[in-house]
């Protein structure tokens, strides 16, 4: 063989003889904000970005899922709007990326899915791509307004939820809303509730599902969303007399049907307003009180599919030494999620902190992505 | 990934040229090639030492140690050796050695023997540790690192760590991969035609990372793009995100 033969490429020039699929490779590497300014190269890349419904799945499947904190940076109480500062914070670094937006007050908590933040409030549901910068706002719906009676402890009839559905590829926002009141001759109270949908990129209007939900959700806990599917609390005051919750309602977003997931085992005969739920690592966690509410335990479930999910009690922290007083009900609720989010910490960046140090709302987990580019 | 199957059945799905050239080669010297019995090949795999909980015997550490290192052949016609336990890492030469084609000389058209040294020198360096089964993004879940959540927080130190990286490799990568670009890109290109997962990972991360502070301009100069924009839509890109050009 002739070794001296000059190799037959430029040498310097090289990266024009990678194939289109390595340099694919490479820009899916590419933090968003570079990918976003990389849009003006040229309009093969734009059209890569922000077109490709691929190239962005495989963009986010690259993506580490990182941490998203918010806090109220202002609150004007004359014109109801509340600031809220969303942060993700980079490695070692200070915190990057920040964004502002201005809420109506009485916003609900948030959700995240794929990069997609729902935020929610009373009367505008917006969903927000912190990466992108890019806010959405859902048009409006006559559902969003309160019925006449009003609830005493809450101040919503509503409760929302984001997910994904793998069949279509699309992202799907509900609206778990409470309607009229009917008063029965026996007293009692017979609550109307329904659920309506809306498909980002695919309806222009929200539309109510064929089916109702057979059971009330507790209203202002956003929904968790879990292999595609969203779960909400079963609100037991709002059930029949002497009726309890079977488990967790349950929301199909593929076929649009309910059902009902059975719940652990330490959420039989407790309240399900102290519970709280998250996914985490994969799996569907529920933090509850545990039995003697001296205690509280973190399950988990990684298969909802299945005939008889099993879960497994994963974390017990106590014993915790509580009161019994009228207090109680929602001091349990905030420290099952104040350690829910203690447990995402730890999940995704493998550290102990005790947020109540820091001026934080809330922190959850987060993975940017491109999406919401092109609608 | 275990071979207990009927190797014959395997069929890649990718590289078929290189593949069907070193079977005919292996082919044509099968007469005097040392045949290793196939039982050898099909032994469960070793995994790293750090994270194996049964006490698997690493049978076939041993017997590839004791078998004969493959041939690659450069484009210039350099003969590079490479162990058999580094060639694992190479998902076509996994299959070669498994189908009983790797006695012979393989060649690879594409690739400069000095760079093929280089895929050779990667490969036998995380060899030993390499677990199929495992990828390279599942091995480290946590990336742990202090986190200053604002400035006048006081920042968040790791209670408790874990080293995600007992053998150091990562420094070790860090060296190898500082490259100039052409060499870097033909490394790539090698890793892509061997299907080296890890090392291909490695070489894009870090062309993504060099990518991320250039101009549109430098980019373009890099990839030989032509800029299809008038100065007016590219403008109005440019305002469209312009909070993407701050840094």
């Amino acid at each position: 063989m002739d070794n001296d033969q000059p190799p037959q490429r430029e040498r310097s020039k090289m990266a024009a003889y990678l194939p289109p699929e390595l340099v694919r490779e490479i820009m899916v590497r590419l933090p968003v904000k570079t990918l976003l300014r990389f849009r003006g190269i040229c309009k093969g890349w734009r059209d890569m970005i922000s077109d490709d419904a691929e190239f962005r799945g495989a963009h986010l499947r690259l993506q580490k899922p990182c941490l998203l904190a918010w806090s109220s940076t202002k609150e004007d109480r004359r014109n109801k709007v509340t600031t809220v500062g969303l942060y993700v914070p980079e490695e070692s670094a200070a915190i990057t990326d920040t964004m502002e937006l201005p809420l109506e007050c009485e916003s609900h908590s948030f959700a995240h899915c794929d990069g997609l933040l729902l935020m929610p409030t009373e009367t505008v549901v917006r969903v927000v791509n912190p990466a992108t910068r890019h806010v959405l706002t859902l048009p409006e719906s006559s559902n969003s307004v309160a019925p006449k009676f009003c609830f005493d402890v809450f101040y919503t009839h509503q409760v929302f939820g984001i997910g994904h559905d793998p069949r279509s590829d699309t992202y799907t926002v509900v609206r778990f809303f409470f309607g009229s009141l009917d008063l029965l001759p026996t007293d009692a109270h017979r609550y109307n509730f329904g659920l309506e949908v809306f498909t980002i990129g695919v309806d222009r209007h929200w539309h109510e599902t064929a089916v109702k939900p057979p059971y009330p959700a507790d209203v202002g806990r956003t929904a968790t969303f879990f292999k595609g599917s969203l779960f909400w609390i079963i609100d037991e005051e709002k059930l029949d007399e002497g009726e309890s919750a079977p488990g967790f309602l349950r929301f199909r977003l593929e076929d649009e049907s309910f059902s009902v997931t059975p719940p652990p085992p330490c959420c039989r005969g407790l309240k399900y307003t102290t519970s709280h739920m998250a996914e985490l690592r994969g799996e569907l966690c529920v933090a509850h009180a545990g039995p003697k509410y001296d205690s509280i335990e973190i399950w988990m479930c990684n298969d909802v599919d299945i005939n008889l999910p099993r879960w497994n009690r994963c974390y017990t922290f106590g014993p915790l030494f509580l009161s019994k007083d009228p207090t109680l009900i929602t001091y349990m609720y905030d420290r099952c999620q104040y350690l829910l989010v203690q447990q995402v910490l730890k999940d995704i960046v493998g550290i102990d902190i005790d947020l109540m140090h820091h001026d934080l709302d809330f922190v959850i987990r987060y993975t940017p992505s491109l999406g919401l580019l092109s609608s | 990934m275990d071979s207990t199957a009927d190797p014959k059945g395997k069929r890649p799905l990718y590289q078929e040229d290189g593949l069907a050239y070193a079977r005919a080669a292996a082919a044509a010297a099968s007469a005097t090639a040392a045949a290793a019995p196939d039982e050898e090949e099909a032994k469960p795999k070793p995994k790293p030492s750090s994270s194996s909980e049964e006490a698997k015997p690493e049978p076939e550490a041993e017997d590839q140690a004791e078998m004969p290192p493959l041939v690659l052949v450069a484009e210039d016609g350099v003969e590079v050796s490479i162990s058999r336990r580094a060639a694992r890492m190479s998902h076509m030469l996994r299959l070669l050695m498994e189908d009983s084609c790797a006695d012979g000389p393989i060649p690879a058209p594409n690739v400069h023997s000095d760079i093929l040294d280089l895929v050779v020198q990667y490969c036998e360096k995380h060899g030993p540790y390499y677990d199929p089964e495992a990828s390279e993004r599942a091995r480290n879940p946590f990336p742990p690192f202090p986190v200053e959540l604002t400035p006048t927080v006081s920042s968040i130190k790791p209670v408790t760590y874990v080293d995600p990286d007992p053998h150091g490799l990562k420094d070790w990568d860090k060296d190898f991969i500082s490259l100039d670009n052409s060499t870097l890109f033909e490394v790539i290109l090698a890793a892509n035609y061997l299907n080296i997962e890890d090392l291909l990972d490695l070489g894009t991360t870090t062309v993504a990372d060099m990518m991320r502070g250039k101009k549109p301009e430098e980019i373009r100069e890099i990839f030989e793009i032509e800029n299809d924009y008038t100065p007016e839509q590219e403008a109005e890109l440019r305002k469209e995100n312009a909070w993407a050009f701050e840094d």
